[in-house]
């Protein structure tokens, strides 16, 4: 038998021509009962660490529901995660997600930064798919006449004046009212966000914002601006930041003895993550922090943490939970719709009423614009290494220490 | 003639084909065209006079700040927008350049201001409410009107890109063979000696400076009516510049056709590197960037370079 020679030019001609079918929609599409999700997270680049947390979230979910049976509705059809890299680029959230609905998923997860998610909602409304957000906090994400856009966690107004709406609530109980409130945060998007609402909602909670410091990511110190802060003699001092930044105001704080009722993190990226405190177990002692979070009190909670830590090895964080959340929002929607059509997944999703979760709310609903009335913070706070919910009160584990002896100077 | 054939059979296709290509290649081919029409404008001040700018994100920004502006505090139509963001840009690229040339700042310290100079402008957008800070802006969606340079599909905005970038490399081709263009090479080859033989060399380099950030400007509008959002991390923040130089390196600086060949090769490399190693992140991040080393280290003068001069090579 002549063995074929194969020159240099055929060999790089079928690779190419292979590559290239591998990026064809619908060549090579499995078949057998599945239903296709479809998700855009940074998985790489700098927020590849905590995309990875919401990617384990949702491949816990999809896991569980294909162990027991798939989607019911569609005849045990088994969920599928169709992965999408947006490197926190815009233009790769627009392409990776137009390229996922080619391959024909039924809905969109994502895409972690609301940057990247202004645009990926054109292109999932436009070809009428339905997108869940992830992690993107920006208020108006969800405005202008959407339909297709949905989102489980609270949105940046909810987690601003939910959470001072609990640490007041929690600051009456404990007699020590509030009426100095100073703000920092970090000046990207999702800082100045928070920063905003803190600042129109202190006339609704009376209190006055009597330091708002806008601060970059990429300060190395924040001595001048916690001695502002201190000179304010402020009650609170809340703070909107990411891990690093976070760590050295806490660090500071501590070191100029700023004498407040409690350091408070807003969504704050470090105040309540397990490494963190671990890490920092003097400095974290007490420390508040408004956040996204699970219920302590439900039974289920504790299961899935323990099926998370047994499969990945660390500690279900909020970025999962999350995830793992909507993954069931969905896989509720598509046994009401018996249907893996965008448009009926969709409508199904719009009467979304969900009691069987583990997030810290009531039922899951979404109201027109596609956001989750019943969205809640959790108010937490560190106590013995660990953070502990103790707001509100109908889900707290845990009673609130305030005002903290150490933060008050 | 074999390559005005090739180029004429490419321009057929670009035409023709992208109505019949499925969502995911017309997204990819429209990023293609932005970055090969930001590396074309870049081109006429990095590749031609050589002044290497790392700070082309100022004009892209002013150009997509001042047509949203315009377009949502005004209602003036982000076509009027587009131009008044390119004389702006101009304008600024004018009043930066002279600071930098007046002084003589040349190769890497003219670099380094141009990096300043669009990072003072992402500060200043930071911390300015009215331009919505670091909120950024939304154009909202709404019906498709094309007078607004809001399309119902993505068609439309491939064709205004495609329009746009055949226009820059139109313009490339004329200044090429113009006064100011050999003024520019003289002067990237030898600034003393293009001096000494009677070049302006400050004028000619500001000509230059005010072409390329007019040309990037509109791209800068190009992106927030195609992408609906702008704020100022991404219009003013480095990963721009880089974009644009990027293009026109690796496809040959100085070269008409280069940054658009450097977009039609980095960008399918990316994707590529993508649909193959999908599921592990990171690695394909780390094909792309070899690639990016073997192209520079072995064709330093870009892909185009290399065609132009492999015949020469043919015959020895």
């Amino acid at each position: 038998m002549p063995r074929a020679r194969v020159s240099r030019r055929v060999f790089l001609g079928t690779v190419g021509a292979a590559a290239a079918l591998g990026a064809l929609p619908g060549v090579g599409r499995a078949q057998g009962k599945e239903v296709r999700l479809g998700y855009i997270l940074p998985v790489t680049g700098p927020l590849a660490f905590e995309a990875q947390l919401s990617l384990n979230g949702l491949q816990l979910a999809v896991d569980e529901i294909n162990g027991v049976g798939g989607v019911k509705a569609l005849g045990g059809a088994k969920l599928t995660l169709l992965p999408g890299d947006t490197q926190q680029k815009v233009e790769l959230g627009n392409s990776e997600a137009a390229r996922l609905i080619d391959q024909g998923v039924c809905a969109l997860i994502g895409p972690f930064s609301s940057l990247v998610a202004y645009s990926v909602r054109q292109v999932t409304e436009k070809n009428k798919t339905p997108f869940m957000l992830l992690a993107a906090v920006a208020d108006n994400l969800t405005e202008g006449g959407l339909r297709y856009v949905f989102r489980v966690q609270p949105n940046g107004k909810s987690m601003a004046t939910l959470t001072m709406n609990n640490m007041f609530e929690m600051a009456r109980a404990a007699s020590a009212p509030v009426k100095r409130v100073a703000m920092m945060h970090e000046d990207g998007n999702f800082g100045t966000t928070m920063g905003n609402h803190v600042e129109a909602f202190a006339g609704k909670l009376g209190y006055a914002l009597v330091q708002r410091i806008p601060y970059s990511l990429k300060s190395p110190d924040f001595t001048a601006e916690l001695s502002k802060v201190k000179a304010a003699k402020p009650d609170l001092l809340v703070i909107s930041g990411y891990y690093g930044d976070s760590k050295i105001i806490a660090e500071t704080a501590a070191k100029l003895r700023i004498g407040v009722n409690a350091l408070v993190g807003l969504a704050n990226a470090a105040y309540s993550n397990p490494k963190f405190i671990a890490d920092n177990r003097e400095l974290t002692d007490n420390l508040f922090d408004g956040n996204y979070w699970h219920n302590p009190q439900s039974p289920r909670a504790r299961a899935v943490f323990a099926a998370y830590e047994k499969r990945f090895g660390s500690t279900l964080t909020s970025h999962g939970v999350q995830a793992y959340t909507v993954i069931y929002v969905l896989k509720d929607a598509l046994e009401r719709a018996a249907s893996a059509d965008r448009d009926k997944l969709r409508d199904a999703l719009a009467r979304t009423d969900l009691a069987d979760h583990i997030l810290p709310q009531d039922a899951i609903k979404f109201d027109d614009t596609g956001e989750n009335v019943n969205a809640t913070p959790a108010l937490l706070q560190v106590q013995n290494g660990k953070a502990v919910v103790v707001g509100p009160a109908r889900f707290a584990e845990a009673k609130p220490v305030f005002p903290v002896p150490k933060w008050h100077g | 003639m074999a390559a005005e054939l090739a180029g004429g059979l490419a321009l057929g296709l670009l035409l023709v084909a992208p109505p019949f290509l499925p969502a995911y290649f017309l997204e990819i081919l429209i990023s293609v065209m932005l970055f090969g029409y930001l590396g074309a404008a870049w081109n006429i001040l990095g590749g031609y006079a050589g002044q290497f700018s790392f700070g082309h994100a100022a004009y892209f920004g002013i150009g997509a700040y001042t047509s949203t502006l315009l377009f949502l505090r005004l209602g003036v139509t982000p076509w009027l927008g587009m131009l008044a963001g390119g004389v702006l840009a101009a304008a600024f690229g004018l009043f930066a350049g002279y600071l930098s040339f007046r002084y003589g700042l040349r190769g890497p310290y003219f670099s380094l201001v141009t990096l300043a100079f669009a990072e003072m402008l992402r500060v200043v957008a930071v911390n300015t409410k009215a331009v919505g800070s670091s909120l950024g802006l939304v154009i909202p969606s709404r019906e498709a009107a094309p007078v607004d340079f809001v399309f119902a599909g993505k068609l439309p905005y491939y064709y205004v890109i495609l329009a746009m970038t055949l226009g820059a490399v139109w313009i490339t081709r004329r200044l090429e063979r113009s006064k100011l263009g050999y003024s520019l090479r003289a002067i990237r080859e030898n600034e003393d000696a293009a001096e000494a033989s009677g070049v302006d060399a400050l004028g000619m380099k500001l000509r230059a400076m005010a072409l390329s950030s007019f040309l990037t400007a509109l791209g800068g509008t190009f992106y927030a009516q195609y992408f609906a959002y702008i704020d100022p991390s991404i219009t003013f923040g480095p990963a721009v510049s880089i974009q644009g130089l990027l293009q026109a390196i690796v496809g040959g600086a100085g070269t008409v056709l280069g940054p658009v060949v450097g977009a039609f090769v980095l960008t399918p490399v990316s994707e590529l590197s993508r649909a193959m190693i999908r599921g592990r992140a990171g690695v394909d991040v780390m094909v792309y960037g070899l690639v990016l080393i073997l192209v520079i280290s072995f064709l330093p003068n870009g892909l185009m370079g290399w065609v132009s001069r492999r015949p020469a090579r043919g015959r020895s």
